[in-house]
């Protein structure tokens, strides 16, 4: 089990305020052959192949979200359309593959995850991690000291959609 | 004025309604890959079913993986 703590200088104010913000990168799924070989597509025009940007733990979310901004900035193909509850109603929106680094910290790189694309108005991320990426972690939110942490167990690559059903 | 463009994967979706009832009887909750009107498959899980779709259409292209419930599920942001 690794342990991973955040920030460098933990400030409880800022935690409050701003809430447990990590970076990521987000890119293609990488997916592997039978030969164990990635295959990584060509990036499409106008897209980069990975995209760093700051990312919000939010466990009021079923599933990890990007913004259309940063889709697009990907380029990530769509394998569904499917229905978001959030604050004024319930918006279609279209599911995404891709992968997600954490550059910056030593937690598994998660290789293949379903997304879900909406805006995210009024704040300055552009991706959430919901509860099917915290389903890998032990994450621990310390608001007294500012702290939060993430401990991880193995290095396993994929994330089952959970189920999404409101309940 | 110019149309707008249609939606990703509005042939798939419209394909799956057509067919859910018949797959429910005999896939239901397995994932089923489907492009155009060209079914891959039924897996047992996602990763699964995206793998086997991006062998056969590639990783550049939309294509349906869809998971076959009687009602569609509804994800939450708060």
């Amino acid at each position: 089990m690794s342990k991973h703590r955040f920030p460098p200088r933990p400030d409880a104010k800022d935690l409050e305020k701003f809430g447990p913000r990590l970076e990521v990168e987000v890119g293609p799924p990488i997916v592997r052959t039978g030969k164990g070989l990635a295959v990584l597509p060509s990036p499409a025009a106008g897209s980069q192949r990975f995209s760093r940007m700051p990312a919000l733990i939010d466990t009021g979310s079923s599933r990890t979200v990007l913004t259309p901004e940063a889709v697009q900035r990907v380029g990530l193909a769509v394998v569904d359309r499917t229905q978001l509850s959030r604050a004024g109603g319930i918006d279609r929106v279209t599911a995404h593959v891709a992968s997600i680094q954490f550059p910056r910290y030593k937690i598994a790189t998660i290789e293949v995850i379903q997304v879900l694309c909406c805006e995210l108005p009024h704040q300055p991320i552009q991706c959430l991690i919901g509860r099917d990426i915290l389903s890998r972690w032990v994450f621990t939110y310390d608001g007294k000291s500012g702290e939060w942490f993430i401990e991880e167990e193995e290095l396993a690559a994929w994330v089952e959609p959970p189920e999404g059903t409101l309940r | 004025m110019a149309a707008a463009p249609p939606m990703p994967l509005s042939t798939e979706i419209e394909f799956y309604e057509t067919r859910k009832a018949e797959w429910l009887k005999s896939h239901r909750d397995e994932f089923v890959v489907v492009k155009g009107n060209d079914v891959l498959g039924f897996f047992a899980d996602f990763h699964e079913a995206y793998c086997k779709g991006v062998e056969k259409y590639g990783i550049n292209t939309d294509f349906l993986v869809k998971r076959i419930v009687p009602q569609e599920p509804v994800f939450v942001v708060f």
